[in-house]
């Protein structure tokens, strides 16, 4: 089938199969690089994307949901303030995640910080383990996605 | 500390791994495996291929080739025997992954099956593959004359590297001989050594172009080769580019993982309940092939008896092959007998009814008193200091009398209303790089250039985990030899450019690269006076003089040098699903200068986390059962939350002179038993094994009931 | 391998879902599809041959409440739920939620795909179940309300025929005075309990347990026999109901294995410890 969407804001088309999955068309069809597709069962999250304004693992969303939708990925956030903002919050937390998780996890961070301009810390705790890993301090990614919502309220402030 | 610039790149980068390559003409490559966990291939039936796909078995293997690895052999594809499920039998070489993914399915291979051993309690002596004793002091006179022993049996779990992304591997066999090869390896030398002989080509003629494995935990150590060498082999074959990916299921049933160990500790005790001798007997499971046994047996040897005193100690370290996965390694090689030391100890603090502080005080190791292998400790032991600054953290004191005093006071077993709470204290250490002298046969190289437009180039093989120590290594370059950081550069990760420094593994990449590093710079500074660039110094490491190891007996100072840590581990225990919650980690560490504290802190914080898993959860399924892996199992944090961490440094007595020690693998021996100690109190079970999940401590209830 | 030519069938409005279902009756209902679809290799997800989407159906996506309930429509996410939560919703369905699906899921997954899952008890079901809920179920020219404790009450006839879907799940707000959920680590078991009372008389109280099994274990007579006691409930009183409660599912499930049955009478004992105290 062929699938309209929205990708990064600009009009995509592509020519796949209706169960296909979202992630695997983005990274082969689309050339975004930013995200993977490891466990492919919907638990590690390194496919993060922002479906419709949500963080979703987009390996288990079959392309025909991606009909008409509004799909973005960290691609997308180049040259954006938010993304400052997330970079900003990374490094004065200390923050350092890998290569391979480091897209998801800002990911992440943008879409929390865009919907929350004061996110709890315990309801942190939870979305934090939206991309898995044994690797850093899911605190420390806490205290990231604090500052850099801290960070944006003062942008929004000026 | 990462810099601004350093994560706008890491939100940059377009090619992560070899699995991102796309080549026009490539073809994909599927392993074909055993079914059977230890059986004799008789016949392999391929379903009908398609004039584009190849099936490629070890009879296409040059004779000589295998997987080495200082000593120990792993075969590149089986000939016969197959050892455990998932050992690679054939490669199926063609254009569609899918596609070789449903033909596999429909290969049938014949075999003739054995008795396979899956456990250290079913294997037998002829599992032993190898060895390792050290006997100090007197222990028979000592065991003849006490007045009673105390015996003690625990075992430590199998645990997932769990490394950010599954194995790949790319390879280009190319009209003019020559090999180029894309993988994620800690040991890039590794898979050119493998790579040639698999291929059969020389060795100069293969390219390894190694990309950077992130926190791979030693997952990533030498099985990239492995992956590797079956690339490059399909791509000798089908003359074509050739991709090999395992995909995260695939992965995690076939790959190493840390070995399960059974430890047996007998002490021999006088009328007071103090230790005059042990006796040590630790079993490890080395999978179908051991790897790396050499190190894992000394390691393991050396920490036995953790950071104590013993009159006379016997300790015996044996690696028994089975038909599990290949085990080795994992970081925090030794973790398993550092916990068992530390539970041996608790058997006899309890034994004496000391204070766990007192009782540890008292028999740590200093400069006077050595351990069983007669170290020679440089200096003052730091252990103390760091305990008393773990126990004030923690406020340790007061925690452990009042949950003594709750423990004792409670009416019934645990299933009572009330949750249980404990504390407890642990010490660890860990040895910079290699043990005993096995550093010297080691390659460590490290290569730097002033070139003529003021730029140096540092050359290394070497890629630490920790973008933290690269940015260290450029500062260090940079202040020395007074050029502009940005003028400071690291050399593409290639075997043709850099060379060989060895596996990135034991924190060699900071103890002894970084000094290599430094010497370096000093016969840059002293020939720039004299000589005009381009400038170009290689050094190579050498042994320290202090470092004295006798290999014959097994003693001395066994590693160049040693951080130290005290760790405190606080829980919390439901009463109604006896789960955990870990409710603090204190640790004091003493690792020398701290180049970076941000970057350390990083560190240390994950390998909690890591340490912690593996005290505490199953970390993968049975892994000989050829069925899928359970999901979820290895995905989940070790905790639903994860508790509050604290780290310090004790760092304020080093000066700019003193070195900088590893301590990415301190937490693995001492918040593992510390988490034990904390459970012990906090369910008065005596005796605990990792993992000590629910299930195992209601068990332990039952059985003590 | 290729998940063959599915029909896919995706509806605005209510009038056009239960249409769809009245000329395909054996079509599988696609809510988040965290739980429907399993994977086909990386690439692919496997598709039912005839599906249809319940996302376009804007109706579907409301959460409202009035004095006496919650409504919950069959799009609203786990997310969506979690949102409204805090004073809106009865504790124990807020402890419940996180716990439902990993947090990357909770934008997809919804409350109502938990419940319609029968092949086990899903996570939210005992919490359902102890609350009283109940489920609105359509289908062309009709519909009727059944409780939740009908999808895994052992009942022998599928909760839904063909051609109905539930379109909308009702929580009643009713006080509690005390409420408790537990899921196991290892997720063997799923328990949730409510108790409310006055006076210092116990009125009511609901214990239910899910486990990898199809169908959730209550113990009605006990429940029944709590009622109407004084409050807090002496130890001995306690001991007895836990170890009731344990019979009742050692008898009810083999596969319970001793440690399951222990953790269930552990529940029970806190559970009943808290009413009162
Ligand atoms: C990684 C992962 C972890 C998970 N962990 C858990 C867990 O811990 N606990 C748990 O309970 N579940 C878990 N699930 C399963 C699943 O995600 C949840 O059950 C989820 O709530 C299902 O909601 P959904 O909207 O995605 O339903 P769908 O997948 O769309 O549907 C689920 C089933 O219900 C039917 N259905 C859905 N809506 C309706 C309706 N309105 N009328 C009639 N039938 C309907 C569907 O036909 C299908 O059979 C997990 C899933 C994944 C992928
Ligand atoms: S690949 Fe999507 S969650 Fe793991
Ligand atoms: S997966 Fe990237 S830091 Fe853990």
């Amino acid at each position: 089938m062929r699938v309209r969407f929205t990708l990064n804001g600009k009009e995509t088309h592509v020519e796949c199969d209706p169960g296909d999955r979202l992630g695997f068309v983005l990274r082969e069809h689309c050339n975004v690089r930013s995200l993977r597709l490891d466990c492919a069962i919907g638990r590690c999250g390194s496919c993060l994307v922002l479906f419709e304004g949500l963080i979703v693992n987009s390996c288990i969303v079959p392309m025909f949901r991606a009909v008409g939708a509004d799909i973005m990925t960290v691609e997308g956030l180049y040259g954006t303030q938010s993304l400052v903002d997330v970079e900003r919050g990374f490094e004065r937390a200390s923050f350092e995640p890998c290569q391979y998780c480091a897209c998801a996890k800002a990911l992440l961070t943008h879409a929390i910080i865009s919907e929350t301009a004061e996110p709890r810390r315990q309801e942190l705790a939870v979305q934090a383990q939206t991309v898995r890993c044994r690797c850093t301090s899911y605190r420390q990614f806490v205290e990231a996605i604090e500052l850099a919502a801290e960070h944006r309220r003062a942008n929004d402030e000026r | 500390m990462p810099t601004a610039r350093h994560i706008r790149g890491l939100l940059r980068t377009r090619q992560l791994s070899p699995a991102d390559i796309r080549v026009d003409g490539m073809s994909s490559v599927v392993v074909v495996r055993s079914e059977k966990a230890h059986a004799r291939i008789i016949r392999v039936h391929p379903p009908e291929l398609p004039p584009d796909v190849r099936l490629i078995d070890g009879s296409m293997l040059p004779a000589r080739a295998t997987l080495r690895v200082y000593g120990d052999t792993v075969p590149i594809l089986a000939k016969e025997t197959v050892r455990y499920v998932g050992e690679p039998i054939a490669l199926l070489v063609g254009p569609d992954r899918e596609q070789l993914f449903a033909l596999r399915d429909q290969i049938s291979v014949v075999y003739e099956e054995y008795e396979p051993t899956f456990s250290l309690d079913t294997a037998d002596g002829s599992a032993v593959v190898a060895t390792i004793e050290r006997v100090s002091g007197n222990p028979d006179e000592a065991f003849e004359h006490a007045t009673r022993t105390l015996e003690r049996d625990c075992s430590t779990g199998i645990q997932e590297h769990f490394y950010p992304e599954s194995h790949s591997a790319y390879a280009n066999f190319r009209r003019d001989g020559r090999i180029e090869v894309t993988c994620t390896t800690q040991w890039p030398y590794h898979v050119r050594r493998t790579v040639a002989e698999t291929a059969a080509v020389a060795a100069a003629r293969v390219k390894v172009y190694a990309v950077e494995p992130g926190p791979a935990l030693d997952g990533k150590l030498w099985y990239p080769s492995l992956v590797a060498a079956h690339a490059a082999l399909a791509s000798r074959q089908s003359g074509r580019p050739c991709l090999l990916r395992l995909d995260r299921s695939e992965d995690l049933l076939v790959t190493p993982k840390r070995a399960t160990t059974r430890i047996r500790q007998r002490a021999a005790l006088d009328a007071e309940g103090h230790a005059k001798a042990i006796d040590i007997d630790i079993r490890y499971d080395a999978g179908a092939y051991p790897v790396l046994t050499d190190e894992t047996l000394r390691r393991l040897m050396i920490a036995a008896v953790g950071a104590y005193r013993v009159a006379a100690a016997h300790v015996r370290v044996s690696a028994l092959r089975t038909n599990t996965v290949p085990t080795g390694p994992m970081t925090g090689i030794e973790a398993p007998a550092w916990f068992a030391a530390e539970e041996l100890a608790a058997g006899l603090i309890r034994e004496t009814q000391s204070d766990p502080v007192e009782w540890k005080r008292r028999h740590v190791i200093t400069p006077e008193a050595s351990n069983h292998i007669d170290e020679q400790l440089s200096g003052r032991s730091p252990v103390l200091r760091l305990m008393d600054e773990a126990a004030q953290a923690s406020d340790f004191h007061r925690k452990f009398s009042a949950f003594e005093l709750q423990r004792k006071n409670r009416t019934t077993a645990l299933g009572a209303v009330e949750v249980a709470r404990g504390v407890g204290m642990a010490i660890g250490s860990q040895g910079m790089g290699f043990s005993g002298r096995t550093e010297e046969q080691v390659a460590g190289n490290v290569q730097l250039q002033l070139d003529d437009e003021g730029v140096v180039w540092l050359y290394t093989s070497s890629r630490p985990a920790s973008a933290g120590l690269q940015s260290y290594w450029k500062q260090l370059i940079s202040e020395r030899l007074g050029i502009e950081p940005d003028n400071v550069r690291l050399a593409s990760c290639d075997t043709d450019t850099v060379p060989d420094s060895g596996p990135t593994v034991f924190s060699r990449a900071l103890s002894v690269h970084t000094r290599l590093i430094e010497q370096a710079c000093n016969a840059i500074l002293s020939r720039r006076a004299v000589q005009r660039p381009p400038i170009t110094v290689r050094r190579s490491y050498r042994r320290p003089k202090r470092q004295q190891w006798d290999h014959e007996t097994q003693s001395g100072t066994p590693y160049p040098g040693r951080s130290w840590a005290a760790a405190v581990v606080e829980v919390e225990v439901d009463p109604m699903t006896f789960e955990a919650i870990v409710r603090g980690v204190w640790i004091a560490i003493d690792a020398g200068r701290i180049l970076d504290p941000a970057s350390a802190r990083q560190t240390v914080l994950s390998t909690i986390n890591h340490a912690l898993g593996w005290a505490a959860r199953r970390q993968v399924p049975a892994m000989h059962m050829s069925r899928p892996v359970e999901t979820g199992v290895g995905f989940d944090p070790p905790f639903r939350y994860e508790p509050p961490l604290y780290v310090g440094f004790a760092d304020d007595h080093h000066t700019e002179k003193t070195p900088a020690l590893g301590l990415g693998e301190l937490p693995w021996f001492c918040v593992p038993a510390a988490y034990a100690h904390a459970l012990a109190q906090a369910t008065g079970i005596d005796s605990i094994s990792l993992p000590a999940g629910p299930l195992p401590v209601y068990e332990a209830l039952e059985r003590e009931r | 391998m290729t998940s063959g030519n599915p029909r896919i069938y995706i509806p605005h409005t209510n009038g056009e879902l239960t249409q769809l279902l009245r000329r395909h009756p054996d079509a599988r209902i696609y809510a988040g599809g965290t739980g429907l679809l399993y994977p086909d290799g990386v690439r692919r997800l496997t598709l039912p041959p005839v599906l249809i989407a319940l996302y376009g159906v804007e109706d579907l996506r409301r959460i409202a409440r009035t004095d006496q309930h919650l409504d919950v429509g069959a799009n609203a996410t786990i997310r969506a739920i979690s949102r409204v939560a805090h004073n809106v919703v009865p504790q124990l369905l807020t402890d419940t939620l996180p716990h439902i699906v990993p947090p990357g899921l909770r934008n997809l997954a919804t409350l109502v795909g938990n419940v319609c899952t029968l092949e086990r008890v899903m996570t939210s079901v005992p919490t359902l179940i102890a609350l009283g809920a109940i489920v609105e179920i359509r289908r062309a020219g009709g519909g009727r309300w059944i409780p939740v404790a009908r999808f895994h009450g052992g009942s022998t006839e599928a909760p839904l025929a063909p051609g109905e879907v539930v379109t909308r799940l009702r929580i009643p707000l009713d006080r509690y005075d005390v409420q408790l959920f537990r899921k196991t680590e290892d997720t063997r078991l799923t328990m949730a309990a409510i108790a409310s009372g006055s006076k210092r008389t116990i009125e009511n109280v609901r214990i239910v347990i899910g486990s990898s099994a199809a169908t959730v274990l209550r113990n009605r007579e006990l429940e029944a026999e709590l009622a109407g006691r004084k409050a807090p409930l002496g130890r001995r009183e306690i001991n007895q109901a836990a170890e009731r409660m344990r019979f009742a599912a050692r008898a009810a499930d083999p596969t319970f294995t001793s440690f399951d049955l222990y953790r269930i009478a552990g529940f029970v004992t806190t559970f009943l410890y808290r009413v009162g105290r």
